[in-house]
């Protein structure tokens, strides 16, 4: 039953043949973690909870888009709070928004092109 | 990735190698979402302080301070034209370039009799924009109204046909001042841009300093209140938050896999 390919080493098996192992792949994990551990683990791995994760995680929130929108709507708005003191004048209060929007914008390309340039998957 | 790998390793072992370059990456996004959650912190703490003790407006422009306007007498049969040049800058005119600090501005004003009688008017110009950003160099024979910042000349009589210009010369100060707009931004004061009309408008751009240019964008931006920024600060450190604890969590389960993996229990 075992098949080990070095180029490709996933086999095509069914979805329940698939659905089983990992149901019982991970009950035997999350029997060695601590309550906490084992009650997130269980709430991540949930079906539904893990695809919107993961789609999630692979699109709109991708590691370098939030850090960067996060770098972007920390200095920014510090910025611009800072010179709106010192010469009096009052913020829109839309500063860390647009400016997080801006961050996001700046990790998505930069993801974009570091996958055009390199070759790898986005 | 992770259910792909972890259903699929108890029947293709090759996946191990797989699997530990998925713990690779996950310990770089890891490290990746940690550093964001901790910006992510830090720009709230920043979005509170701008929500919550905003800047003050110091409030600068004069509450009696209207969009610039022609003062003149107004009459049908006086025709009236305004220019400007800069003189630091060559002569030319100066509504076409960025006038900078330290430069001469030459403004001509003509009246001219295009009616049939004979005209007497008063000649007066408002500079109070104007003077916000420079001094009366040379008044060209008028007086200027300290209060109301007027430059007046004797009354005028024209006859028909008959046209009359008045010269005055205004230096720009050394040190173009930041000062801000104040809440009474709806005139056109300390926008960067002298304005004055006479007959016609004549507005000159300034290269004001850097702390305006972020002023101007700062009220270019659509004005929102506190709530929305509540709800923003609120999905931002739930999403992040959770993205960085799922890949922790992933983690540390790949490792419990790979160490059963070692013990050959799987």
């Amino acid at each position: 039953m075992s098949h080990s390919n070095t180029k490709n080493p996933y086999i095509n098996l069914s979805k329940k043949k698939l659905g089983d192992s990992y149901s019982k792949a991970m009950k035997q994990i999350q029997g060695e973690l601590p309550t906490a551990s084992r009650k997130f683990s269980k709430f991540l791995h949930n079906k539904y909870i893990e695809k919107t994760a993961d789609f999630i995680s692979q699109t709109i929130a991708r590691p370098n888009a939030i850090l960067t929108g996060a770098v972007f709507a920390f200095i920014i708005p510090l910025f611009m709070y800072v010179v709106a003191k010192n010469i009096g004048y009052t913020l829109s209060g839309f500063e860390t928004i647009g400016a997080f929007a801006l961050g996001w914008v700046v990790g998505i390309v930069y993801d974009y092109l570091k996958a055009l340039f390199t070759g790898k998957n986005i | 990735m992770f259910r792909k790998i972890v259903s699929n390793l108890p029947f293709s072992p090759a996946l191990v190698g797989q699997l530990g370059f998925y713990v690779k990456r996950l310990r770089k996004e890891e490290a990746t979402r940690k550093l964001s959650l901790i910006f992510v912190i830090l720009a709230l703490i920043v979005q509170s302080l701008i929500v919550f003790q905003p800047s003050e407006s110091a409030n600068a422009a004069s509450a009696n301070r209207t969009a610039p306007k022609d003062v003149s007498q107004s009459i049908n049969s006086l025709i009236k034209t305004k220019t400007a040049t800069n003189i630091s800058q060559g002569f030319i005119d100066a509504s076409l370039v960025t006038a900078r600090a330290g430069d001469q501005i030459s403004y001509t004003i003509t009246v001219e009799n295009t009616g049939i009688n004979t005209i007497s008017s008063k000649l007066e110009d408002e500079l109070a924009d104007v003077l916000e950003y420079s001094t009366l160099n040379d008044n060209g024979g008028g007086v200027l109204d300290q209060k109301t910042h007027i430059l007046s000349w004797p009354d005028i009589t024209l006859n028909p046909k008959d046209k009359q210009n008045r010269t005055f010369t205004v230096k720009l100060f050394e040190t173009i001042p930041a000062t801000a707009r104040g809440e009474n931004n709806n005139t056109s004061s300390y926008d960067c841009v002298m304005t004055n009309a006479f007959g016609n408008t004549t507005n000159i751009k300034l290269a004001c300093p850097a702390p305006k240019i972020i002023e101007k964008i700062s009220t270019d931006l659509p004005k929102i209140g506190i709530s929305e920024n509540i709800l923003f600060a609120f999905i931002i450190v739930t999403v992040t938050a959770f993205l960085y604890a799922r890949t922790r969590q992933f983690k540390k389960e790949l490792y419990l896999i790979r160490s059963i993996i070692n013990t050959d229990i799987i």
